[in-house]
């Protein structure tokens, strides 16, 4: 694929913001990556945001924030999953020549709802929603199935928004400390737990042969420089690595992953700015990666270079 | 054929929604002194109600608080005669009930709120109202029972 | 941009309920209906966008659950949703991933069951500090901003009842349809129970059950399995601002669907709409809003609308046939609406819409609403 140039990020705090309204949150962030990728609004060409009704209590959970992303008048999709499907979509829409700069906006509040009642809902209705099943009973699940020593432990409970631009490249406003997305690959996993091997992930697995496949890369152990895995659940960090062919001896998460708490959804774009970050202080090749869904049930993989 | 079934879930889902400053502000001048405040455009000097952190037209962002009058101009109308669940009570609000978008006087949105009028050959685009208030206030705009006809131009 | 086509579509039979499949299996029928049409299997697609608004039903995330339906699994799934007009942008974002050389062949599925959940309830959950204090509805909302339209165009009941009427007699030609109404007539709708003033319950969309697919292709695949591709010649979008009060009579200016049909003309050199386009389906959620989509569109001059209906240039046999399937106001699964008037349109230009077929289709529009205006623009053409 033609690479494409990820020209700015930026990002809230991560913290429970129990007085902070959803539109406040996402304009920091926004605010931020204009600022880093030195454009403004006009420069946008069109916005990709990511977010979940059910954890914002609104339908149609982007017209709170239409505003403050600068789609008034403008073009705007919502994907309805993580931030990094988002930034795969935006990216996908640069490719197709229909835009040339897409900003790219993933939200959560977690603090606002109750995770276990709304993930009980993503569960089918008719066989599983009924014995209660939710986010944190199948990474229960999960993890006794890879013998884990302890129960699973979810990141403290945060809410914040993330954002990045991306641009095609060669863009003339790409420095040289821009990094390229040159990889991505997102997947969807089997529903019903019983169907799934829970120790495996084929949407990982998919996810990032496609991605590897798009950057020419056949040796994810040689290959990859670092590493930023979405671990929703403490145990998810050892099972993604070993999904991916690395292992303990690699360069993984080196920001404190998503252990020191990044909500939901804004988890796997947080991944990507974490190594977009990085990469303009050092050159190299990285995985960013996200899922969404019981158990990681959907999955993302992207792959940046610099 | 087996009979077909439906399987019942009930949603009870709590959320609590952060008001930000903009609202915060909105609501307090509402509920302590009966005031509603809109926010105006630095660029296109429109004044917004309710408050937001950015016109969107302009992408500028809003710190201007204008005070808005609970009086102005019926912009549109109508007569509502479909049950629906009136949020402020849980229940089927009864029909028929007028509503309007109203543009109150210092602001360039419109207001959608209830009217005391069902009749609609007593309504008219254009028709000033002014609103009756509760004794009771908790900041949100249901501490407007509904608009009512003004006698008099003021 | 890679040359991309509609090489198939499908959709399930719309009805009030479908206690006879759940929603995945609704899904499935319109996916294997589009690959039958298309003349491919699962194995040949590439990726799959879906649609839906998930409130509806009360779900959280239900292409989790859904996405097996549509044969989702390990394959690139996700999921699109803008209210009204998810449909219409999950065409347009599978057109996208379809242009982006990633990939072949694209599949897009919509649904909705409205019958599993509380729609009104779900669309209650506005903005909580504000619109959700006051009971109006979707009804009622539009009701206001018709009481504008009408104040500065002059449509009349009989107007707006005779678009109510196009659409419920051309969906007994579509088997698929939910609402189909033999006979009805003007005065039925007149004097069909009043919802909100001038809005009577038959001037109204229904909410349905129902599922619609679309397939995509480049150009090599398009032409190796479709005799007479339907290409994508043009997608936009338009978002407005979030509320109501917000915008200026919006139904009179209606400036998102003016500006994406506008652009939308302009890259297909498109310069008199009602001459040029064959065949248009339009996402008109209430019988006044099709006369005010029909200036927007630039059919006609402003306040001719009414003439428009009258003359009869909107039906079947019209100059420009206006929503031949029936339309919103027949058929409205919401997250399979936007997706049915692709489809429907797609269907002109491949020359597959069986009795509601107009003859030589070379260029069909179809649009998407939602929100309180918010507006997707997409042209097909036969070449």
């Amino acid at each position: 694929m033609q690479p494409i140039t990820i020209l700015g990020v930026g990002r809230t705090d991560y913290e429970p913001k129990p007085g902070v309204s959803i539109p406040e949150m996402v304009h920091h962030a926004v605010q931020a990556a204009l600022a880093d990728a030195g454009l403004t609004m006009q420069d946008v060409d069109a916005r990709v945001t990511a977010s979940a009704d059910l954890w914002d209590g609104l339908t149609a959970s982007n017209v709170a924030i239409t505003e403050v992303v600068g789609a008034v008048m403008q073009p705007e999709a919502r994907v309805a999953g993580d931030g990094l499907a988002a930034a795969c979509h935006g990216a996908m829409s640069i490719l197709a020549n229909a835009y040339n700069v897409v900003l790219v906006v993933a939200h959560c509040k977690a603090s606002m709802g109750d995770s276990g009642g709304i993930t009980n809902w993503t569960f089918d209705p008719i066989y599983q929603q009924p014995l209660g099943l939710d986010d944190a009973a199948a990474a229960a699940l999960q993890s006794s199935a890879l013998h884990f020593p302890t129960p699973p432990l979810p990141p403290p409970i945060a809410d914040g928004a993330a954002a990045i631009i991306l641009a095609h490249a060669p863009h003339p406003q790409s420095a040289i400390r821009d990094p390229q997305l040159i990889g991505m690959g997102w997947a969807l996993d089997e529903h019903y737990l019983g169907d799934r091997d829970l120790t495996d992930s084929p949407a990982l697995r998919e996810a990032a042969r496609r991605a590897l496949a798009l950057a020419n890369l056949d040796d994810p152990k040689r290959d990859l420089t670092f590493v930023e895995l979405s671990e929703h659940f403490d145990y998810q960090r050892e099972l993604w690595t070993f999904i991916l062919g690395l292992d303990s001896t690699h360069d993984i998460n080196s920001s404190g992953g998503l252990q020191r708490g990044v909500p939901p959804f804004v988890a796997g774009l947080d991944r990507l700015i974490q190594v977009v970050l990085r990469l303009r202080q050092e050159s190299g090749v990285a995985l960013a990666h996200g899922c969404w869904g019981p158990c990681g049930q959907g999955q993302v993989v992207m792959v940046v270079r610099r | 054929m087996t009979e077909l079934l439906r399987v019942p879930h009930t949603m009870t889902l709590a959320w609590r929604y952060g008001t930000s400053w903009y609202f915060a502000e909105f609501i307090r001048a509402l509920r302590d002194e009966r005031r509603l405040l809109g926010l105006r455009c630095p660029a296109c000097r429109r004044v917004y109600l309710p408050p937001r952190p950015v016109c969107g037209n302009c992408y500028a962002e809003l710190r201007e608080w204008v005070e808005v009058k609970d009086s102005g101009t019926i912009r549109a109308f109508t007569i509502v005669h479909t049950p629906i669940i009136d949020p402020t009570s849980g229940q089927l609000r009864p029909t028929p009930y007028g509503m309007a978008l109203i543009q109150l006087d210092g602001a360039d949105t419109t207001l959608n709120h209830y009217l005391a009028e069902n009749d609609p050959s007593q309504l008219q685009i254009g028709m000033r109202v002014q609103a009756v208030w509760r004794k009771e206030r908790s900041g949100m705009l249901s501490d407007i029972v509904h608009f009512v006809a003004m006698n008099n131009e003021q | 941009m890679r040359r991309v086509a509609v090489i198939g579509t499908g959709q399930t039979k719309h009805a009030k309920a479908r206690d006879d499949a759940t929603q995945s299996e609704l899904v499935r029928q319109a996916t294997t209906r589009a690959l039958a049409d298309a003349g491919i299997t699962i194995h040949e697609v590439d990726a799959i966008v879906l649609s839906n608004m998930e409130l509806f039903e009360g779900r959280a995330l239900p292409e989790m659950w859904v996405g097996e339906g549509a044969g989702g699994y390990r394959k690139p799934v996700m999921k699109i949703a803008t209210g009204g007009t998810s449909g219409t942008s999950a065409c347009i974002a599978g057109y996208h991933q379809c242009a982006s050389g990633l990939f072949d062949i694209v599949l897009v599925v919509g649904w909705e069951k409205h019958s599993e959940g509380a729609t009104q309830t779900g669309m209650a959950l506005t903005d909580p500090l504000w619109d959700r204090n006051v009971a109006s509805g979707a009804v009622g909302n539009f009701a206001l901003s018709i009481s504008q339209y009408v104040a500065a165009r002059g449509v009349t009941p009989q107007q707006a009842a005779k678009v109510a009427v196009k659409a419920r007699r051309n969906a007994t030609r579509n088997p698929y349809a939910h609402l189909q109404i033999d006979g009805i007539t003007v005065e039925q709708v007149l004097q069909s129970r009043m919802l909100a003033d001038p809005v009577h319950l038959l001037d109204m969309c229904p909410q349905s059950d129902g599922a619609c697919a679309v397939i995509y292709a480049v150009e090599d695949r398009a032409k190796k399995f479709c005799p007479r591709p339907s290409w994508v010649r043009a997608a936009v979008t338009r978002h407005d601002q979030p509320y109501i009060g917000d915008l200026d009579r919006r139904l009179v200016t209606m400036r998102t669907l003016r500006d994406a049909a506008r652009e939308a003309y302009q890259r297909v050199g498109i310069t008199e709409p009602l001459r040029e386009i064959d065949v248009a389906e339009i996402y008109e959620p209430v019988s006044y809003a099709e006369l005010a989509w029909y200036e927007a569109l630039g059919f006609c001059a402003e306040g001719e609308a009414g003439r428009l209906i009258d003359d009869g240039v909107t039906e079947m046999n019209g100059e420009l046939p206006v929503n031949p399937s029936g339309g919103v106001l027949s058929t409205n699964p919401v997250g399979a609406s936007g997706v049915l008037r692709v489809a429907e349109a797609a269907m002109q230009v491949m020359g597959r819409a069986g009795d509601h077929q107009v003859p030589d289709v070379r260029l069909a529009l179809a649009t998407g609403y939602g929100v309180y205006a918010w507006s997707d623009v997409i042209i097909l053409s036969a070449d």
